[in-house]
């Protein structure tokens, strides 16, 4: 009993040297009720609401950026199988025009030296045939200078005689039948 | 036309010749005058078959010798006798010349055939032998 006493005599000698007025204190705790009441409704609830919505927006924007980052990575990686691929073909491609090229180049080749063969072949065809012309022109303009040489010689130096001779002869000889 | 005066022509041109076959000037000149006097229609045309007909004969008939010498008997019978020989049934005529460019030798013209057998032939037969 003296213990309680004593405690109440504790609490009331804080009051006092506090200077707590009851009426007060309860007064202001109402009013700060309400005013908390009041915040909490009007202004915390919305201040809530937007700290939640710009908090998933940041989640939503690092989610993005993740995602963004991903895909980058991802883009990245593609591009460059991408260029790989790309230098891939590329050397294909130079291989296969290069091979192109060497076989173009040995046809044009091997065209051009069977067309020379030809025209060799064309050109002592023609110095052949030109040869044999004039061989043959030379042939005849000789046996033509021949003939009539002989042909004036002999009229000139063959006696009359001698023609007769001939003539007689070739009468003789003279075959009507065959 | 020329068919259906054929045999006409024909007799004509019998009539023109001797009994040796040959055409003779004297028949020719009857027969053209027996054509004048029977004045036969389309007579041009029977002058032209009949003009023709004699030529033809007269080619046939003749023999053209050219030598390279001067003729002389001994070779123009000679010649004479092969030809006669070759034709027995057909009287042929031998018209005779000098050719110098055959320079020796003969060339016979005996209708459609050439025998020449010359010192010129030879040369030119050589001359090919040449160039062939």
């Amino acid at each position: 009993m003296i213990t309680i006493a004593s405690l109440g005599d504790t609490a009331q000698g804080i009051v006092d040297t506090f200077g707590i007025d009851w009426p007060m204190l309860i007064a202001q705790a109402i009013n700060f009720l309400i005013v908390a009441f009041v915040i909490w409704k009007f202004a915390f609830k919305n201040i809530l609401s937007t700290i939640k919505e710009r908090e998933k927006q940041i989640s939503d924007s690092l989610s993005n950026a993740d995602r963004i980052k991903l895909e980058l990575e991802e883009t990245e990686k593609q591009q460059q199988e991408t260029l790989q691929e790309a230098s891939l073909a590329a050397k294909k491609t130079i291989s296969s025009a290069q091979d192109q090229a060497k076989a173009l180049i040995e046809s044009q080749k091997e065209d051009a030296r069977k067309q020379a063969e030809e025209i060799i072949s064309k050109a002592k065809i023609a110095m052949e045939q030109e040869r044999e012309r004039v061989l043959r022109e030379a042939r005849e303009e000789i046996a033509s200078l021949v003939l009539l040489t002989t042909s004036k010689v002999l009229s000139k130096d063959l006696s009359a005689e001698e023609k007769e001779r001939f003539s007689s002869r070739a009468t003789e000889e003279l075959n009507l039948t065959s | 036309m020329s068919s259906k005066y054929n045999n006409l022509v024909r007799e004509l041109v019998k009539r023109s010749s001797n009994e040796h076959g040959v055409v003779e000037e004297t028949l020719v000149k009857d027969v053209l005058s027996g054509l004048k006097e029977g004045n036969p229609p389309r007579h041009r045309e029977i002058l032209k078959l009949y003009l023709t007909e004699i030529r033809k004969t007269l080619r046939q008939q003749l023999v053209e010798v050219e030598l390279g010498c001067q003729p002389n008997d001994s070779i123009i019978s000679a010649l004479k006798a092969k030809i006669d020989d070759l034709a027995a049934s057909q009287s042929l005529e031998l018209q005779v010349s000098t050719n110098e460019n055959l320079i020796a030798g003969y060339r016979i013209r005996l209708v459609d055939d050439v025998f020449e057998d010359s010192i010129q032939s030879r040369l030119s037969k050589l001359s090919q032998s040449f160039t062939s």
